[in-house]
């Protein structure tokens, strides 16, 4: 009964093994999972945009990576994993275009990782791997039962984190 | 969600009918063969049906773009599949039209100037139909998944808006296979401006 959940953009969802999760065509957005080793279980975000409190309209928010991961959070809760045994791996955040007024340090790709890696710290969640940045998007799959994070884009070799 | 009534939704359409058939008389010139193109198609949509839009948010495609900015803000985008993407160069380079070799950098140029070429045609026409003031930036490019590419304008319209208007002309080769995809993007504010400036 192995199936996947597919994580839409601006959304967030959980799930357990065997299921595994995914999210198609990461570009400057940043994939965000969290997974307890011990129920087997995790959540992936995929977030367009660092910071809710920056935005008039904040009102859809698994838009937001702070909104999204304190929503999951709850979710997670709610399905019975302490989230004090959550530990993180992140994507995505490429900088896709090089549009001159867009650097590197003020791309929105770099700004939504920075984003993952502060709220991941503010929750006390230790971040274990990521795969970020460059300028390519990402399909990422994630497998509770092993952990992995299977990352595929178009000419690189897959891998693993 | 943005309402458009049925006059708005022509006026829309014939901007997309104006601004692609000049793009791909331009394109149909440089190839030298026929293209035809379908009515556009003009919606608001939600950004997880926007990164579906060219063939599903994982179809690999070379896309060409540029940013607006002047009276409106948005994207120009023109697209292609990139099996279409190496028939179209290779069409202009005379050779076997079935290669699908890595792109050399003179192929990848030669996508990008095609985009250029169809980018400014379009966009020059809808100022002439609207009187709209267009400021397109160079274009940039892009060889990846069509939801990677596209996320980048629906983030930007992400910032204020939860939907992207949409205005996607289709074009495809009579006698040579390519498809190709032509796309403006604008976000609400934009929409208004252009309807005002067209009297709607």
């Amino acid at each position: 009964m192995e199936s996947v959940v597919k994580v839409r953009m601006a959304d967030y969802s959980i799930c357990s093994e065997p299921q595994k999760i995914t999210t198609i065509g990461l570009g400057s957005c940043v994939g965000i999972v969290v997974y307890d080793t011990n129920s087997k279980t995790c959540g992936m975000l995929h977030a367009m945009l660092p910071d809710s409190t920056k935005i008039r309209n904040n009102s859809n928010r698994s838009k937001f990576v702070d909104t999204g991961m304190e929503d999951m959070l709850k979710k997670l809760e709610q399905a019975g994993v302490n989230r004090k045994r959550l530990m993180a791996k992140i994507a995505g955040g490429a900088k896709m275009f090089d549009f001159i007024d867009d650097n590197e340090n003020t791309s929105v790709g770099y700004q939504n990782v920075q984003a993952a890696k502060q709220v991941l710290k503010q929750l006390g969640i230790p971040l274990i791997a990521e795969d970020t940045g460059k300028n390519y998007g990402r399909t990422i799959v994630f497998d509770p039962a092993s952990n992995e994070l299977q990352i595929k884009a178009i000419g690189q070799e897959p891998m693993v984190i | 969600m943005e309402r458009m009534d049925a006059t708005e939704l022509d006026i829309l359409t014939e901007i997309g009918t104006i601004g692609a058939g000049n793009a791909t008389t331009s394109l149909a010139v440089m190839l030298d063969s026929k293209l035809s193109m379908r009515i556009p198609k003009v919606s608001f949509m939600n950004f997880d049906d926007f990164v579906e839009s060219i063939g599903g948010a994982e179809n690999v495609i070379a896309g060409v773009m540029s940013n607006i900015t002047g009276e409106i803000e948005g994207f120009v985008l023109f697209a292609m599949d990139i099996r279409d993407a190496h028939r179209l160069v290779n069409r202009l380079r005379g050779i076997d039209l079935s290669k699908e070799e890595m792109f050399t950098d003179i192929d990848l140029s030669a996508v990008k100037e095609i985009g250029n070429i169809l980018i400014g045609s379009y966009l020059s026409s809808i100022g002439t139909l609207t009187g709209i003031n267009i400021r397109p930036s160079n274009p940039v490019m892009s060889i990846d998944m069509a939801g990677a590419i596209l996320s980048f304008p629906a983030i930007i319209n992400s910032r204020e808006h939860d939907e992207v208007l949409r205005i996607e002309s289709e074009f495809e080769g009579e006698d040579l296979s390519i498809d190709g995809h032509i796309m403006f993007i604008a976000d609400t504010e934009s929409y208004m401006i252009i309807k005002s400036r067209l009297g709607l």
